[in-house]
């Protein structure tokens, strides 16, 4: 019977001891876990608006989460992580950008809805390829997956670029394996040759051509693309010994009296561009575009960068049988550039 | 048609029932004519669809200096792009030029700030003048010129903004050639975080084995084209009243010379007179034969003569294209006429400037007397000369 009273005692306590260890779930100052339970073991899931628990445990193979070609192993809990990119694959316009950067990202066999998230330096790429504070997840597909150009960079700047990848939640990887460019310094070089062009006998009532051409030469990596000038002093060839003018037009010289000009006749370059001649230089024959004191556009690299871009015009000009006859004709052509950057 | 191997595909419906409907039934034929349309109509709209994320816009600009030779003063043309529409926030634009190597290559800048004063006359094609940039005070300090708005401005996002500073006393390319000289070009927002900023590059030349500039000379030669159109003029059977007897020819002057071209007239018989050699008499003013009293010439329109019922021989200009100027001595008519020098030329007509195709009507002019012995020799040999005066 006494005994009896001690069990009794030791069983109320035990239940007491159990209610309160076991009762009393895990809580923080906002969350409690209100209940669990044991079941068969596998894999449980669960969504709300705002979270997402995703927990396994026991080692009951079939309930392993998976794909079609993977899934985790049994036992031990893996992490669910997207594969690492690699590196990603840089484009920098053989090396003359200077502001950009091309980019092509290496999904690493990740599925197709996975996001990507691309860093460069300490900052990270946003949705219109501008470089911000915080990353930016996208597919491959939004990102470009032929590739997509950064904008904004700095000049002479190196950066280092690599990606993160996730599909769903709790499985974000680390930043991959980068790839680094250093950016170029903006480039321009441009010149003429030759300085001086004899145009000789102007025999009235004939268009008469310059032996010599002039070339312009031209080199930018300027995103825009580099634009070549053309004005002059004297608004034609002006003869100080007769005070006369044979003046520049933009016509056709074998239709008029007397007239001067210049015409684009080529254009070449070794990468980029291409170069091209501008209305009204670009006419044929006799065709010559006007020459004055507004700077007028002769050739430019079609908006693009250029490397050694050439342009070449010839200098025409028509006296008439009234012209008048002095041998100081003469006039400066001034040539100059510039790039837009 | 279908074709012997075509399938027929049945699409059905089950309902809750477990009854089942017959939604459309399709060949295999059809099927794949369905799905290759389907294919190019999504192959059409997919750009549209699926648009390419925008990439955002990019700040561009460029200065464009006027010379690029070394040790050379020059102007230039600031111009910039904004990627971004400032909203009278704009409150400087800061250009600055590559020092190069501080010594040799680059640029210097004249530090007087007052020099550099905007303008935005004869701007590129399609630009804008930069607002507010002609009333801004100009600073410079280092290689940086600061234009400061008097008041803030606006600026709209892809809108090409330019400006022109001169080339006096501003800014200077230092002895030695150099490419990729540096710069900015740097729009300040009230909002810093709104500055854009576009690098840019300048560029000299040594002006000896490369340029900037092209002389171009050429000569025009002297032209000079003279002659008369017949080198006869036969009066005929001349009359002793009323009209004299003319005969035309016509003097024709092209040259570029500067000062234009002048004729001259000189004939062969003294007096002015028409002679018969196998008479041994003449024509001419005063009608007494070889004495023609009167008819030498002389200067002035005192050597113009009515031939009208009344003897002499000699020759009228009157101009024609090209407005040449007839000498006083021959500027007679259809009944005057001016005395032929014989012992020297005697200029007739002339013109001040280059011409073409200019003509002067030489119309020789001759009245017999009543006494003049009757010939058919009466002759008389007159020589026009003229040169271009360059």
């Amino acid at each position: 019977m006494r005994m009896s009273f001690v069990y009794l005692f030791i069983g109320l306590f035990a239940y007491l001891f159990i209610t309160k260890a076991f009762a009393a779930f895990p809580a923080s100052g906002s969350y409690k876990l209100q209940d669990y339970g044991f079941g068969s073991g596998g894999t449980a899931t669960s969504s709300s608006t705002h979270y997402t628990t995703n927990a396994t445990a026991g080692e009951v193979e079939f309930g392993r989460p998976g794909i079609g070609n993977y899934q985790l192993g049994g036992g031990l809990t893996y992490e669910n992580m997207s594969n690492v990119p690699g590196a990603p694959t840089l484009s920098t316009g053989g090396g003359t950008f200077y502001n950009k950067l091309g980019v092509t990202l290496n999904t690493s066999n990740n599925p197709t809805d996975t996001q990507l998230a691309v860093k460069i330096n300490t900052q990270y790429v946003q949705a219109d390829d501008t470089l911000g504070a915080n990353p930016v997840w996208q597919t491959n597909t939004l990102w470009g997956a032929g590739g997509f150009t950064v904008i904004g960079l700095t000049p002479g700047t190196s950066y280092t670029v690599s990606v993160a990848a996730r599909q769903g939640s709790f499985t974000q990887s680390p930043f991959g394996p980068s790839a680094s460019y250093t950016t170029a310094n903006p480039q321009f070089a441009f010149y003429v040759t030759p300085s001086s062009v004899t145009i000789g006998q102007l025999t009235p009532a004939t268009v008469v051509t310059a032996p010599t051409t002039v070339t312009v030469n031209m080199s930018t990596n300027g995103t825009g693309g580099g634009i070549v000038y053309v004005y002059d002093t004297n608004s034609g060839l002006l003869s100080s010994a007769a005070s006369y003018t044979i003046s520049a037009v933009s016509n056709d010289l074998t239709s008029l009296a007397e007239g001067y000009g210049i015409r684009g006749t080529s254009t070449t370059q070794s990468s980029g561009g291409p170069m091209e001649i501008v209305s009204p230089y670009n006419g044929a024959g006799a065709n010559v575009g006007l020459v004055d004191s507004t700077k007028r556009p002769l050739f430019d690299s079609t908006a693009q960068p250029v490397t050694s871009g050439q342009g070449v015009f010839e200098i025409k000009a028509k006296a008439s049988v009234t012209t008048k006859a002095a041998t100081d004709y003469a006039d400066t052509l001034t040539i100059i550039a510039s790039a837009t950057f | 048609m279908t074709h012997a191997l075509d399938k027929t595909y049945q699409f059905l419906f089950t309902s809750s029932m477990g009854k089942k409907f017959l939604l459309f039934r399709i060949s295999s034929q059809r099927l794949r004519s369905f799905a290759v349309a389907l294919i190019l109509v999504f192959g059409t709209f997919e750009p549209f669809l699926f648009a390419a994320p925008a990439q955002a816009v990019t700040v561009t600009g460029y200065v464009r200096l006027d010379r690029i030779k070394v040790s050379t003063a020059t102007g230039g043309t600031v111009c910039m792009t904004p990627s971004l529409t400032h909203t009278t926030s704009n409150d400087t634009v800061k250009v600055t030029f590559s020092n190069g190597d501080t010594s040799t290559y680059g640029y210097t800048l004249n530090t007087t700030g007052a020099n550099w004063t905007a303008t935005t006359s004869n701007l590129p094609t399609g630009a804008s003048a930069w607002p507010g940039i002609t009333a801004a005070t100009p600073t410079v300090s280092g290689q940086t010129v600061t234009y400061t708005m008097a008041a803030s401005q606006t600026l709209t996002a892809a809108t090409q903004y330019c400006f022109n500073f001169p080339s006096a006393s501003t800014l200077n390319s230092r002895a030695t050639a150099h490419t990729d000289l540096a710069g900015t070009i740097v729009a300040t927002d009230t909002t810093p975080a709104n500055n854009e900023t576009v690098n840019w590059a300048g560029t000299t030349v040594d002006g000896t084995t490369q340029f900037d500039s092209v002389s171009v000379t050429a000569t025009v030669p002297s032209t000079f084209t003279f002659y008369l159109s017949a080198g006869t003029a036969a009066l005929g059977t001349l009359t002793t009243t009323g009209s004299p007897n003319t005969a035309a020819v016509t003097l024709n002057a092209s040259t570029n010379a500067l000062n234009g071209w002048l004729a001259w007239i000189k004939n062969t018989n003294a007096n002015s007179a028409l002679v018969s050699a196998s008479t041994s008499d003449g024509i001419c003013v005063g009608g007494n034969y070889s004495t023609c009293t009167g008819a030498a010439y002389t200067t002035g329109a005192g050597n113009v003569h009515s031939l009208s019922s009344s003897p002499g021989y000699g020759v009228s200009a009157a101009a024609g294209s090209g407005t040449p100027t007839i000498a006083t001595e021959y500027a007679g008519s259809a009944t005057t006429f001016g005395s032929l020098d014989s012992t020297k030329y005697e200029q007739i007509a002339s013109k001040n400037a280059p011409a073409s195709g200019s003509t002067v009507t030489l119309t020789f002019g001759a009245e017999a007397s009543a006494t003049n012995k009757a010939a058919t020799d009466y002759a008389d040999t007159v020589y026009v000369t003229g040169a271009g005066q360059f």
